[in-house]
Protein backbone atom coordinates (compact mmCIF):
# COMPACT_ATOMS: atom_id res chain seq x y z
CA UNK A 1 0.00 0.00 0.00
CA UNK A 2 1.68 3.18 -1.40
CA UNK A 3 1.71 6.40 1.86
CA UNK A 4 -0.40 8.98 0.67
CA UNK A 5 1.25 10.98 3.64
CA UNK A 6 4.84 10.34 2.27
CA UNK A 7 4.15 11.36 -0.69
CA UNK A 8 3.58 15.64 0.28
CA UNK A 9 6.09 17.42 1.03
CA UNK A 10 5.83 21.63 2.50
CA UNK A 11 8.49 24.10 1.70
CA UNK A 12 7.90 25.82 5.28
CA UNK A 13 8.02 22.54 7.27
CA UNK A 14 11.08 20.79 8.89
CA UNK A 15 10.86 17.27 8.98
CA UNK A 16 11.40 15.81 12.35
CA UNK A 17 14.44 13.78 12.63
CA UNK A 18 14.11 10.51 13.96
CA UNK A 19 11.09 11.64 15.83
CA UNK A 20 8.65 8.28 16.20
CA UNK A 21 4.69 8.84 16.78
CA UNK A 22 4.73 9.08 19.95
CA UNK A 23 0.81 9.76 20.88
CA UNK A 24 -1.71 8.90 19.24
CA UNK A 25 -5.30 9.29 20.68
CA UNK A 26 -7.93 6.69 19.72
CA UNK A 27 -11.46 6.42 21.07
CA UNK A 28 -11.56 3.32 23.99
CA UNK A 29 -13.91 0.99 22.22
CA UNK A 30 -11.83 1.45 18.99
CA UNK A 31 -10.05 -1.86 18.49
CA UNK A 32 -5.94 -1.36 17.65
CA UNK A 33 -5.38 -4.68 14.75
CA UNK A 34 -2.40 -3.97 14.12
CA UNK A 35 0.45 -1.15 13.99
CA UNK A 36 3.10 -0.78 11.44
CA UNK A 37 5.71 1.64 11.62
CA UNK A 38 8.26 3.11 8.07
CA UNK A 39 11.04 5.09 8.02
CA UNK A 40 11.59 6.88 5.12
CA UNK A 41 13.69 10.62 4.66
CA UNK A 42 14.05 11.05 8.52
CA UNK A 43 10.37 10.73 9.04
CA UNK A 44 8.82 7.91 10.89
CA UNK A 45 5.16 7.00 9.33
CA UNK A 46 2.55 4.68 11.63
CA UNK A 47 0.17 2.97 9.83
CA UNK A 48 -3.02 1.95 11.77
CA UNK A 49 -5.53 -0.44 11.06
CA UNK A 50 -8.80 0.42 13.61
CA UNK A 51 -11.29 -2.01 13.43
CA UNK A 52 -10.11 -2.83 10.30
CA UNK A 53 -10.10 0.87 8.99
CA UNK A 54 -6.78 2.24 8.33
CA UNK A 55 -4.98 5.48 9.92
CA UNK A 56 -1.75 6.67 8.72
CA UNK A 57 0.01 9.13 10.61
CA UNK A 58 2.95 11.05 10.68
CA UNK A 59 4.77 14.21 12.48
CA UNK A 60 6.16 17.09 11.22
CA UNK A 61 6.99 21.06 12.64
CA UNK A 62 6.22 24.11 11.27
CA UNK A 63 7.82 27.13 11.68
CA UNK A 64 5.62 29.69 9.83
CA UNK A 65 1.66 30.63 10.72
CA UNK A 66 1.73 32.63 7.21
CA UNK A 67 0.27 35.21 8.81
CA UNK A 68 0.85 39.03 8.66
CA UNK A 69 0.49 40.10 12.32
CA UNK A 70 1.76 36.91 14.40
CA UNK A 71 5.01 34.71 13.73
CA UNK A 72 6.18 31.32 15.55
CA UNK A 73 9.44 31.92 17.77
CA UNK A 74 10.23 28.36 17.48
CA UNK A 75 8.81 25.39 14.88
CA UNK A 76 5.83 23.35 16.52
CA UNK A 77 4.91 19.94 16.59
CA UNK A 78 2.02 19.11 13.87
CA UNK A 79 0.93 15.55 14.00
CA UNK A 80 -1.09 14.63 10.35
CA UNK A 81 -3.43 12.14 10.72
CA UNK A 82 -5.06 10.10 7.37
CA UNK A 83 -7.88 7.61 7.64
CA UNK A 84 -8.41 7.72 3.83
CA UNK A 85 -10.79 10.69 3.38
CA UNK A 86 -9.87 13.29 5.64
CA UNK A 87 -6.25 14.59 6.90
CA UNK A 88 -6.59 16.00 10.32
CA UNK A 89 -3.53 18.60 11.59
CA UNK A 90 -3.30 18.27 15.19
CA UNK A 91 -0.81 20.21 17.55
CA UNK A 92 -1.83 18.28 20.79
CA UNK A 93 0.42 20.66 23.02
CA UNK A 94 -2.69 23.51 22.34
CA UNK A 95 -5.09 20.60 22.09
CA UNK A 96 -6.03 22.48 18.77
CA UNK A 97 -6.50 20.65 14.83
CA UNK A 98 -7.50 21.72 11.26
CA UNK A 99 -8.76 19.61 8.52
CA UNK A 100 -9.41 19.05 4.95
CA UNK A 101 -9.15 16.66 1.98
CA UNK A 102 -5.86 17.40 0.93
CA UNK A 103 -2.77 17.85 3.69
CA UNK A 104 -1.38 20.99 3.48
CA UNK A 105 -5.20 22.85 3.49
CA UNK A 106 -5.30 20.86 7.03
CA UNK A 107 -2.08 22.34 8.02
CA UNK A 108 -3.35 25.62 6.77
CA UNK A 109 -6.47 25.67 8.96
CA UNK A 110 -4.30 24.28 11.72
CA UNK A 111 -2.19 27.17 11.84
CA UNK A 112 -5.71 29.79 10.78
CA UNK A 113 -7.21 27.74 14.34
CA UNK A 114 -4.24 28.37 15.91
CA UNK A 115 -4.31 32.72 15.45
CA UNK A 116 -7.97 32.40 16.04
CA UNK A 117 -7.53 31.15 19.51
CA UNK A 118 -4.59 32.83 20.35
CA UNK A 119 -6.87 36.14 19.35
CA UNK A 120 -9.25 35.24 21.53
CA UNK A 121 -7.65 34.43 24.62
CA UNK A 122 -5.36 37.25 24.86
CA UNK A 123 -8.14 39.49 25.27
CA UNK A 124 -9.46 37.85 28.08
CA UNK A 125 -8.71 38.70 31.88
CA UNK A 126 -9.52 35.28 33.23
CA UNK A 127 -9.60 32.01 31.94
CA UNK A 128 -9.90 28.58 33.46
CA UNK A 129 -7.35 26.72 34.19
CA UNK A 130 -6.92 24.66 30.77
CA UNK A 131 -6.62 27.75 28.93
CA UNK A 132 -4.21 28.92 30.99
CA UNK A 133 -2.44 26.67 30.19
CA UNK A 134 -2.97 26.79 26.31
CA UNK A 135 -1.78 30.60 26.83
CA UNK A 136 1.59 29.49 28.76
CA UNK A 137 2.29 27.40 26.05
CA UNK A 138 1.32 30.49 23.37
CA UNK A 139 3.59 32.69 25.22
CA UNK A 140 6.08 30.24 24.60
CA UNK A 141 5.67 29.73 20.80
CA UNK A 142 4.14 32.84 19.29
CA UNK A 143 4.61 36.87 19.27
CA UNK A 144 3.83 39.68 17.02
CA UNK A 145 5.62 40.78 14.29
CA UNK B 1 -19.26 8.02 15.03
CA UNK B 2 -20.85 10.13 12.44
CA UNK B 3 -22.02 13.74 12.92
CA UNK B 4 -23.62 16.43 10.59
CA UNK B 5 -22.68 19.52 10.80
CA UNK B 6 -26.36 20.71 11.67
CA UNK B 7 -26.38 18.17 14.45
CA UNK B 8 -22.72 19.91 15.55
CA UNK B 9 -24.19 23.40 15.31
CA UNK B 10 -27.41 22.23 17.57
CA UNK B 11 -24.90 21.03 20.11
CA UNK B 12 -22.94 24.50 19.23
CA UNK B 13 -26.23 26.04 20.17
CA UNK B 14 -27.11 24.61 23.20
CA UNK B 15 -24.21 24.81 24.95
CA UNK B 16 -24.45 28.84 23.86
CA UNK B 17 -20.63 28.77 22.37
CA UNK B 18 -19.88 31.67 21.23
CA UNK B 19 -17.77 32.33 17.89
CA UNK B 20 -16.55 36.06 17.20
CA UNK B 21 -16.77 35.87 13.77
CA UNK B 22 -18.98 33.43 11.70
CA UNK B 23 -16.08 32.19 9.71
CA UNK B 24 -14.09 31.26 12.83
CA UNK B 25 -12.98 27.76 13.76
CA UNK B 26 -12.93 28.20 17.01
CA UNK B 27 -15.24 29.36 19.86
CA UNK B 28 -15.48 30.09 23.46
CA UNK B 29 -17.33 28.47 26.35
CA UNK B 30 -18.36 30.51 29.32
CA UNK B 31 -19.34 29.80 32.22
CA UNK B 32 -20.34 32.88 34.35
CA UNK B 33 -18.79 35.01 31.82
CA UNK B 34 -15.35 32.66 31.90
CA UNK B 35 -13.72 31.59 28.87
CA UNK B 36 -14.05 27.33 30.28
CA UNK B 37 -13.16 25.70 26.72
CA UNK B 38 -12.22 26.20 23.51
CA UNK B 39 -14.43 24.36 21.13
CA UNK B 40 -13.69 23.90 17.46
CA UNK B 41 -16.86 23.74 14.87
CA UNK B 42 -16.44 24.00 10.71
CA UNK B 43 -18.87 26.27 9.25
CA UNK B 44 -20.96 24.23 6.07
CA UNK B 45 -23.72 21.85 5.61
CA UNK B 46 -22.78 17.54 4.68
CA UNK B 47 -21.34 15.37 7.48
CA UNK B 48 -18.23 16.12 9.30
CA UNK B 49 -15.70 13.60 7.31
CA UNK B 50 -13.28 11.01 8.87
CA UNK B 51 -12.45 11.18 12.70
CA UNK B 52 -13.91 14.81 12.78
CA UNK B 53 -16.62 13.58 15.00
CA UNK B 54 -14.23 12.28 16.94
CA UNK B 55 -11.99 15.56 17.62
CA UNK B 56 -14.91 17.77 18.16
CA UNK B 57 -16.21 15.49 20.83
CA UNK B 58 -12.69 15.34 22.42
CA UNK B 59 -12.75 19.32 22.41
CA UNK B 60 -15.81 19.15 24.26
CA UNK B 61 -14.22 16.92 26.93
CA UNK B 62 -16.26 13.96 27.40
CA UNK B 63 -17.28 10.30 26.78
CA UNK B 64 -19.19 8.63 24.18
CA UNK B 65 -22.39 8.32 26.13
CA UNK B 66 -22.48 12.00 27.06
CA UNK B 67 -21.32 13.06 23.63
CA UNK B 68 -24.69 11.34 22.23
CA UNK B 69 -26.64 12.60 25.38
CA UNK B 70 -25.48 15.99 23.92
CA UNK B 71 -26.40 15.36 20.36
CA UNK B 72 -29.57 13.70 21.22
CA UNK B 73 -31.20 16.35 23.32
CA UNK B 74 -31.77 14.71 27.39
CA UNK B 75 -28.29 16.28 28.69
CA UNK B 76 -28.69 20.13 29.15
CA UNK B 77 -26.22 22.96 29.14
CA UNK B 78 -26.22 23.04 33.16
CA UNK B 79 -25.69 19.08 33.21
CA UNK B 80 -22.57 19.79 30.54
CA UNK B 81 -21.17 22.08 32.76
CA UNK B 82 -21.73 19.72 36.14
CA UNK B 83 -19.80 17.49 34.17
CA UNK B 84 -16.95 20.33 33.34
CA UNK B 85 -17.00 20.93 37.24
CA UNK B 86 -16.83 17.42 38.08
CA UNK B 87 -14.21 16.71 35.88
CA UNK B 88 -12.00 19.79 37.22
CA UNK B 89 -12.36 21.62 34.26
CA UNK B 90 -14.54 24.27 35.81
CA UNK B 91 -13.43 25.76 39.64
Amino acid sequence: MVSRLGELTATNEYLSPNRIQDKTIYDAEDIIDKTTETKKDSVMYNFTVINQKSLECKNVFIDSLNNEVYKLKKPIPVCIEYDGETYIANNYDLGLYGYDDMELEAIEDLKKSIIECYEDLKTETELSPILKRMMVYYKEIIEEK
Amino acid sequence: MQLKKIEAQAIINKLQIEYRHKKHNYGLLRYKGKPILSVYFSHGRGDMPGKVPDKFKQSLKINENDFENLKNCPLSREEYIEILKEKGFIR
